[in-house]
């Protein structure tokens, strides 16, 4: 998979995925016809809360979904092929790593506690760039700066266990790097890191999207950060897309009745507790999810053809598509 | 009028590494009826601060006053009458909720503990019409735990702190766990249940734009120590404190035409034996060689607000 | 889960609040019934419900169910096969294995229980004080245990028979005296992980006392790990008693017991093997009923494991 794909031209395309497990307790009908499309050279913010799809649709971008999936229709294009029609064989030989990598909240359970980092990025050169063994160590150190880890050289000698979590995220970028991967899925990477080291690990993501034009899928609910970095967001809500913007329009004109509850929920956005608003009901259980639309039992705005046909994602203007039947209402 | 004071106030811990100052020299207060927010990254002592001032962990030395009264002292059956006046929200329900105790049983341990009521239909009235407001139904009180979504189980312990109707309550990152509808939801519940009862709040957490919403005045914490505390408004117009500047710089902010510019360089030092000269000199743009690597700054009075850095002399 | 401010806080009258207790009443189901529920799921674990329900009838029925009399001998039919008559044969004095096999659960069960209750309990409060003060009392308690476990146990139990005698309070005293280690370490391993829950901090600050702590927290959510040793325990101790019945020491003979019939079986063994294998079967059966039961048991009384 040698082709280039160019600066604006989409590199992962989803589309209509739908998307079910098979439980004890019944079937989870987890995707309902999701579509996303990630271009090259953007960071894609990927949003909404527990229990949406957000996770399931990266796994399934990667064919790491548990065994108990069943994919009932829709397609994931990368570059053009159909990554669901691949083997398992081929999508750890193709894809995983050197294509698409995927980097979790928990950085310390992907890296090897028993090698030392240097040794762990050495690995993926020799496996993708390059046989020559000095070259690859030459290489290793020239990741880590990448990455804007301070002093390479020490930083490669460390074990996992011997970095901040900052740091660990960082190298798992640099492995990242290393894989030579197009695209990046990065599920809640800064969660479990403070403040200032988030800010760091944020500033390197933009850097690399800007020099290398790197494409980041970037899934998580901390809408600062989706404001800080993300190019466009897409919101999810039930397994469904509610609204796919860029970063501006959605937090300034929010069009869908769940994005607006949820960009209007967030401290920040909001600057005093009187105007936080508050999306009444829960999240439904998706083993038999409403029908229709599955906002309506909790939208405003819903009217019977929402309980009665799902809204298709509309194009309402250039780049800005929400699927919503009355989102000319929302203000 | 400070409902809860404490002077001077350390708490110690010893580990193979040596010893963690997790609360070093700590001299705040909180104003009746009044939010006090404290942020600060990991390991920078928040929580401890909110146990050692509830004496859920014995402070090493200083002392807690509650309503002007030293409660450092107290033991036993003193203590624990105590509890009904003050107490504390978890961050994760998951864990604050005794698995093998329904709701009810949550609810009815307190009021019983302190003999709160006399009839059982008095009490089931009480803990109904707390669901009520906490936004649950009577049906919950037959409920476990693990049967509830976390939302909900966050109510319950709300609930449940709320139920002896105490002055003053530690939230500790207690929304942090929550999805961002949830979190409102919950904000807007502790907010009601502030004005209903003039309750005073101490709400730690790591959310500085959180923080910024809900709180009367903030106390910065770094390493152990508070190095800025005052109006919440004005320091967040003007932080003063080199931390607590390169802190808000950090954060982002939801608003996608503001970006982070400057984020704060460096890593957040552990506490196992903090240096006796400022903590945060290794990475303060401000810092002079003359005195801050030398001596630890007081916390002193300045610009209507207290600041513990030396620039401010 | 609507936020709309219906009630408020305390006081005001809700009209329809005697009739929502009502409701709840009707709804209520006891803790027994959740626990029954969630046990009758389990299939292996009725089967061993089963199994130990059937002994215990045996046991006490034991005169009505047998066939003949357990001590009468008849030396005109020794080690004979399997019949109408004798459906399980005679052993080596013509007594009947059956109705000796069904007098032997009286035996089994009685050492069993008695052991497991009380090396149970002397092990489970040693281990709560252990966890639950710490410092110089876990320590002292601990390297007790720790004393004990290094005894060879069958070693341990002939000295403490050659000093009390053969009969069945030595065998009981013992066994206790090395299950009880058993409770005790996994008492104190269960309530120093609790202890670190954040439900604990929580019920400190309700201004719950230590009793109360130790009752109402620790023990309910360790109970599923205790009941876990239990029917590990109560197995051993069957099979400890048994070999060392088998050894001698123990219910003497005429008494039936399981352990000396296996023992008298063995001795003949090549040309008569009936006699070792009922006896040995029933012990068999007897463990993997304690077993099958244990295990549901444990999940059954765990909401979470267990699911509801």
């Amino acid at each position: 998979m040698a082709e280039k794909v160019a600066v604006g031209e989409p590199l992962l395309e989803i589309k209509d995925l739908k998307l079910e497990f098979i439980t004890e307790e019944g079937t989870v009908e987890a995707l309902d016809g999701v579509n996303l499309t990630v271009k090259k050279g953007e960071i894609h913010g990927l949003i909404g809360e527990t229990g949406c799809g957000k996770s399931v649709t990266s796994l399934a971008t990667l064919g790491l979904l548990d065994n108990n999936a069943r994919v009932r229709g829709g397609e994931i294009l990368y570059k053009g092929i159909d990554l669901l029609e691949l083997k398992e064989e081929e999508l750890r030989k193709g894809i995983r790593g050197n294509e698409i990598s995927m980097i979790f909240q928990n950085p310390s359970t992907s890296l090897n506690p028993v090698y030392d980092v240097g040794n762990q990025i050495r690995e993926s050169i020799l496996l993708y760039q390059t046989k020559d063994k000095k070259e690859a160590s030459r290489l290793v150190l020239s990741e880590l700066d990448r990455v804007k880890l301070p002093d390479p050289e020490d930083i490669s000698t460390k074990f996992p266990h011997e970095l901040s979590g900052g740091m660990k995220q960082r190298v798992m970028i640099a492995m990242m790097l290393a894989c030579q991967s197009n695209l990046l899925i990065a599920d809640e990477p800064t969660t479990a890191l403070d403040v200032s080291i988030q800010a760091q690990f944020l500033k390197v993501l933009k850097e690399l999207k800007e020099r290398e034009e790197l494409s980041i899928l970037y899934i998580t609910h901390d809408m600062a950060v989706v404001s800080e970095i993300c190019d466009v967001v897409t919101v999810m809500y039930g397994g469904q897309i509610a609204e796919t913007a860029d970063v501006h329009t959605l937090f300034k004109n929010p069009s869908h009745p769940y994005a607006k509850g949820l960009i209007y929920s967030v401290p920040g956005v909001m600057q005093s507790i009187d105007d936080f608003e508050t999306i009444p009901g829960t999240v439904p259980r998706l083993i038999s999810p409403p029908s229709g639309c599955r906002f309506h039992p909790r939208c405003e705005y819903a009217k019977k053809i929402c309980q009665k046909k799902k809204p298709e994602l509309e194009e309402i203007e250039k780049d800005h598509y929400v699927a919503c039947y009355f989102w000319e209402e929302v203000e | 009028m400070n409902i809860v004071e404490t002077k001077n106030l350390k708490k110690f811990f010893d580990s193979k590494k040596g010893t963690v100052k997790a609360v070093n020299d700590v001299s705040i207060n909180v104003l009746k009826g009044e939010t006090l927010g404290v942020v600060g990254e990991s390991g920078c002592g928040k929580t401890t601060l909110g146990r050692t001032i509830l004496r859920l962990i014995e402070p090493t030395s200083g002392s807690v006053y509650y309503n002007g009264r030293d409660i450092t002292k107290l033991k036993g059956e003193k203590l624990r009458k105590l509890r009904k006046e003050m107490n504390i929200v978890f961050q994760d329900p998951e864990g604050a909720l005794n698995p093998q105790m329904t709701v009810y049983d949550h609810l009815n341990r307190p009021l019983v503990i302190h003999k709160i009521v006399d009839s059982e239909e008095e009490k089931l009235r009480r803990m109904i019409d707390i669901l009520n407001t906490m936004g649950l139904k009577a049906e919950h009180l037959i409920r476990f735990p693990h049967e509830l979504s976390g939302g909900q189980k966050q109510r319950v312990c709300i609930a449940r702190a709320l139920c002896l109707e105490p002055d003053f309550i530690v939230l500790d990152e207690p929304t942090s766990a929550l999805d961002v509808s949830v979190q409102s939801k919950i904000l807007k519940l502790l907010d009601k249940a502030k004005k209903k009862f003039n309750l005073s709040y101490m709400f730690i957490s790591h959310n500085i734009n959180l923080v910024r919403a809900i709180s009367d005045r903030i106390a910065v914490m770094y390493l152990g120590k508070v190095i800025e505390i005052g109006d919440t408004k004005e320091i967040f117009q003007e932080p003063k404190h080199p931390y607590t500047k390169a802190l808000f710089e950090s954060v982002p902010v939801p608003d996608p035409d503001k970006k982070v510019k400057t984020p704060l360089t460096g890593d957040v030092p552990s506490p196992v034996d903090p240096p006796d000269h400022c903590a945060f000199a290794g990475r303060c743009k401000e810092m002079d060689e003359a005195i801050c690597n030398r001596e630890s700054p007081d916390l002193i009075e300045k610009y209507g607000r207290k600041i513990a850095c030396h620039k401010y002399r | 889960m609507d936020d709309k401010d219906e009630g408020s806080f305390f006081g005001t009258g809700t009209e329809t609040l005697s009739e929502e207790i009502e409701d709840l009443k009707k709804k209520e189901t006891s803790q027994a019934q959740l626990v029954w529920k969630r046990f009758k799921r389990n299939k292996l674990a009725l089967v061993g419900a089963g199994i130990l329900i059937t002994l215990i009838i045996i046991a006490i029925f034991a005169p009505f169910i047998a066939p003949h009399d357990p001590y009468r001998t008849n030396t005109d039919r020794i080690r004979e096969d399997p019949s109408w008559d004798h459906p399980m044969g005679t052993d080596q004095v013509g007594r009947d294995t059956l109705s000796r096999l069904i007098f032997g659960t009286r035996i089994a069960l009685f050492i069993g229980l008695l052991i497991v209750a009380v090396s149970g309990s002397i092990g489970v409060t040693l281990g709560l004080i252990a966890g639950t003060y710490g410092g110089w009392v876990d320590e002292v308690i601990m390297r007790v245990v720790d004393t004990f476990l290094s005894f060879p146990v069958l070693i341990f139990a002939l000295a403490i028979s050659v000093a009390l005698g053969t009969g069945l309070y030595p065998v009981i005293i013992a066994v206790g005296l090395i299950i009880w280690t058993e409770f005790a370490r996994v008492t104190r391993g269960e309530v120093l992980s609790v202890k670190q829950e954040t439900y604990i901090e929580s019920a400190e600050a309700i201004g719950e006392n230590k009793r109360n702590i130790i009752l109402r927290y620790f023990l309910p959510n360790i109970l599923p790990s205790i009941v876990v040793v239990a029917t590990i325990q109560m197995p051993a101790a069957l099979l400890y008693s048994a070999t060392l019945n088998f050894l001698g020491i123990g219910a003497q003979p005429p008494t039936p017991s399981w352990g000396q019939m296996v023992r008298r079986g063995s001795e003949f063994m090549q040309f008569y093997p009936y006699l070792a294998i009922f006896a040995s079967l029933a012990i068999v059966i007897t463990v993997l009923g304690f077993n099958f039961m244990g295990d549901g048991l444990r999940d059954a009384l765990d909401p979470v494991r267990g699911g509801s």
